[in-house]
């Protein structure tokens, strides 16, 4: 998946044209101001951040930045990565509050509650299941039917539409 | 036993979780339920900038993408819609959705009036379809084509109620019913009561009509979980009489004859991909539609309410 970017790529070999030489001699160039860069960071450590970022710029044609197809760096992806590793944080949080609840609610049932709290991202009703319905209510008009209203206990759960799509 | 109650505006809408356990474990129960709502919703919501459904539509195109388990249940619950409707739920209706003018959470989009200024250049376009997204479980990434956006829509609340669901069950809860918006899922035994109610609305008359409950469904006591799904095209409705469901065949929003659709199932996320179809089925088809797969439901047209009941037949009442 991850690739390198076309600025990683090397030349042709083919040192005939004026414009092949050209290139070498400015890879060249470059190399060579990178490896005085290099020394200057080894020579003068108190100039350092100046000497190793004008050897990095001029070395930028010789070693670029990994990027994916779509251009991606590397850096995107590990963002990318630490950010999904801060949701599944969050997430274990989720089932440690889960996990509390369900020993809060062993100790006051005297122990004999249920215990099995699972990973959250795997809980029941896999996507792919039977179409088969089980649940088969009695469907009622409720104008038929002789008043009081039914019994508000439990309230029944109004259906009205009122999410986004 | 205790009944714990937690509404709260999120995913767009109103929500709110009632569980049934002993002592004060109902309400740590509740405060998890929305706290997992929060965790869902920044995972897949379109309409936070840096979710990780927006992150992955942004690389449409560009192969493989690690993703989280939630965010890769997701597309493999929208994949199974639509295999399951035949094409008819279509998460990549996205582009037709923000073409329509949809690009922002609804009161956001009615503040400022964008709908309007959008209505003389919808593109219409026929959704690409879900046959090209690869999801790989084991490896846990999933790749879009190129030009795909996907939108979870209402079938993003209904798994989410399923998942909270299950979870707030699986620690211990008697009884938990997650409503997110109209999508409701319940399972366990609600406390003393003796069955799980649900009122349906009708949402062709104001919220104060005395008949404005057209219908309720009772459940029988000891059902293992059940779910409610309603989808209307009389709700989030704009200029020139647009609404928020698109019709994957055409890219134009839809046209048909029914105007809400109520279906129960087992997982909320089926009786939302199933109401859906329903309502672009039409009342011509989607009766037959929905009693091949065995469904309870409540369509209506602009002036009758088709019903199929658990005795499976069919009836059209004023």
């Amino acid at each position: 998946m991850r690739t390198q970017s076309n600025t990683g790529r090397r030349t042709s070999r083919r040192t005939n044209s004026t414009a092949s030489k050209i290139v070498s001699a400015g890879l060249a160039t470059a190399t060579c101001v990178g490896l005085v860069g290099v020394i200057g960071i080894r020579t003068a450590q108190d100039s350092a951040a100046a000497d190793s970022g004008s050897a990095s710029e001029a070395a930028a044609p010789v070693a670029a930045a990994p990027t994916t197809t779509d251009g991606y760096t590397q850096a995107d992806l590990d963002a990318y990565a630490a950010q999904l590793d801060a949701e599944a944080q969050r997430l274990a949080d989720y089932r440690d509050q889960l996990i509390n609840a369900a020993a809060t609610l062993q100790q006051s049932a005297g122990g004999s509650a249920r215990l099995s709290v699972t990973d959250p991202a795997a809980v029941p009703g896999k996507a792919a299941g039977s179409t088969a319905a089980s649940a088969k209510p009695k469907v009622t008009k409720p104008a038929a039917q002789a008043a009081p209203k039914p019994q508000p206990a439990p309230k029944p759960q109004p259906q009205s539409n009122t999410k986004s799509s | 036993m205790t009944i714990t109650v937690r509404t709260v505006r999120a995913m767009g809408t109103d929500c709110s979780v009632t569980c049934y356990a002993p002592g004060e474990s109902g309400q740590l129960l509740a405060d998890a339920a929305v706290a997992r709502i929060e965790l869902l919703e920044d995972c897949w919501s379109r309409f936070r900038e840096h979710s990780e459904l927006n992150r992955l539509n942004a690389r449409a195109g560009s192969g493989p993408v690690r993703c989280s388990a939630d965010l890769i249940r997701l597309v493999a619950t929208m994949k199974a819609a639509w295999e399951l409707t035949g094409g008819l739920f279509d998460p990549t209706v996205l582009a037709s959705v923000k073409a329509a003018g949809y690009d922002a959470d609804f009161a956001t989009v009615i503040a400022r009036g964008a709908i309007a200024a959008s209505s003389a250049a919808l593109v219409v376009e026929r959704a690409p379809g879900m046959a090209g997204v690869v999801i790989d479980e084991d490896l846990s990434t999933v790749a879009l084509p190129s030009g795909i956006g996907i939108d979870p829509g209402a079938i993003g609340k209904g798994l989410a109620a399923d998942i909270i669901t299950g979870e707030i069950m699986s620690a211990g809860a008697e009884g938990v019913l997650v409503n997110l918006g109209g999508d409701i899922v319940f399972a366990g035994t609600p406390g003393d009561d003796p069955a799980w109610l649900i009122a349906i609305e009708d949402e062709r008359v104001g919220i104060d009509h005395p008949e404005r409950v057209i219908r309720q469904l009772e459940f029988e006591p000891g059902i293992e979980r059940g779910a409610v799904a309603t989808s209307t095209t009389l709700k989030r409705v704009w200029g020139n009489g647009r609404h928020h469901l698109i019709d994957p065949r055409t890219g134009d929003v839809s046209r048909g004859d029914l105007v809400q659709a109520t279906v129960v199932d087992d997982f909320g996320w089926r009786a939302e991909a199933t109401a859906t179809a329903a309502l672009l089925m039409g009342a011509g088809r989607a009766p037959q539609w929905l009693n091949d797969h065995d469904l309870v439901s409540v369509l209506m047209t602009r002036d009758a309410v088709i019903e199929l009941d658990d005795t499976r037949i069919g009836a059209t009442h004023d």
